[in-house]
């Protein structure tokens, strides 16, 4: 299990990306969509998903903005840019390729 | 309990900098974790339980601030330029030094005045000393490189390490100019008996430079 844990941790930044690209979304959102997805077996870390936002923020494929709450604390939203959207499609690619040659390697 | 999450995550972030980076991710933390939270609470988990998950999947906030402890700030080269100019002024103040205490036995041997070479020594020795501090302060250790949170918190604490260290050579500065004072005006006129208030005046001085500092980091 934890080798799947490494490998998700690995791929942070495309899991966020895919998901942005349903709909613009928040941290704790993604993290239950993930948790949803896995059948209940994993979850990133919010520190993990945090460094993550900020490094896709820097490198303009995400962008941030505070949602408006009637009450409580403000949920930060992200949204997915258009290199964004080229830096999911290129790492979907290396993904599928990895995948293929994996396989080939583990038979 | 969700008072509790609120104090957890000011302790959280209680060494963090002072920027907007730092608070805009506490809200977003906060948020998060407030949601998180009430989830549990609906799902009928108990509420310390509750608690306990929340903050378990907190993670290593630290992460986010880089590898490195508090306080702890990486060393950067300095460029070449600074690095000379910074060797010319230790080099220059370890010269006065030299040439003070030259002055000293030069007029000490070839004039009538003697207590006029102590003074002058004392004089030369508060300019080096002043060169001395002046360089270890105004050269800044780090300087940004990106953008970044991490780099934020470091530029935080190498500039607040800065304004201590500018602090120090303030107050160094004022006693040595209050010790040369009082050399001076007490050989010049004698009178011993009087002229050790001058250290008052400087105890008083002291404090003065430090109420400015800390007016002008709390504006």
């Amino acid at each position: 299990m934890s080798m799947t844990s490494d490998m998700l941790r690995g791929h942070t930044e495309t899991i966020i990306l895919a998901h942005l690209l349903e709909k613009d979304s928040y941290g704790y959102q993604i993290n239950k969509d993930i948790l949803q997805k896995s059948n209940n077996l994993f979850e990133l870390k919010e520190a993990t998903l945090y460094s993550a936002f900020r490094r896709l923020e820097q490198e303009g494929l995400i962008l941030s903005y505070w949602g408006d709450e009637g009450s409580g604390a403000r949920r930060r939203y992200y949204a997915i840019t258009e290199d964004g959207k080229a830096a999911y499609a290129n790492q979907k690619k290396e993904w599928e390729q990895t995948k293929i040659l994996i396989d080939k390697l583990l038979k | 309990m969700i008072e509790e999450l609120r104090k957890y995550i000011d302790e959280l972030f209680a060494s963090a900098p002072k920027t907007r980076a730092a608070y805009e991710l506490k809200e977003e933390l906060m948020a998060n974790s407030t949601e998180r939270y009430f989830d549990l609470v609906e799902d009928k988990v108990p509420e310390k339980e509750a608690f306990d998950i929340v903050i378990y999947s907190i993670g290593d906030i630290n992460q986010l601030f880089g590898q490195e402890e508090a306080g702890k700030v990486m060393q950067q080269p300095m460029d070449h330029g600074t690095l000379k100019k910074t060797a010319f002024y230790k080099s220059l103040a370890i010269g006065l030094y030299i040439v003070g205490f030259c002055v000293m036995i030069t007029i000490e041997e070839f004039t009538a005045f003697g207590n006029l070479g102590f003074i002058m020594m004392m004089l030369i020795v508060a300019i080096a000393t002043a060169i001395l501090v002046y360089t270890a302060a105004a050269y800044p250790k780090y300087q940004k490189t990106d953008d970044t949170l991490v780099e934020e918190f470091k530029e935080w604490n190498s500039s607040q390490k800065k304004k201590k260290s500018i602090q120090a050579s303030v107050n160094t500065i004022v006693w040595m100019t209050i010790l040369v004072l009082y050399f001076l005006i007490s050989f010049t006129t004698m009178a011993w008996h009087i002229t050790w208030i001058m250290f008052l005046i400087g105890a008083c001085a002291q404090a003065i430079v430090n109420l400015l500092f800390e007016l002008k980091d709390h504006s």
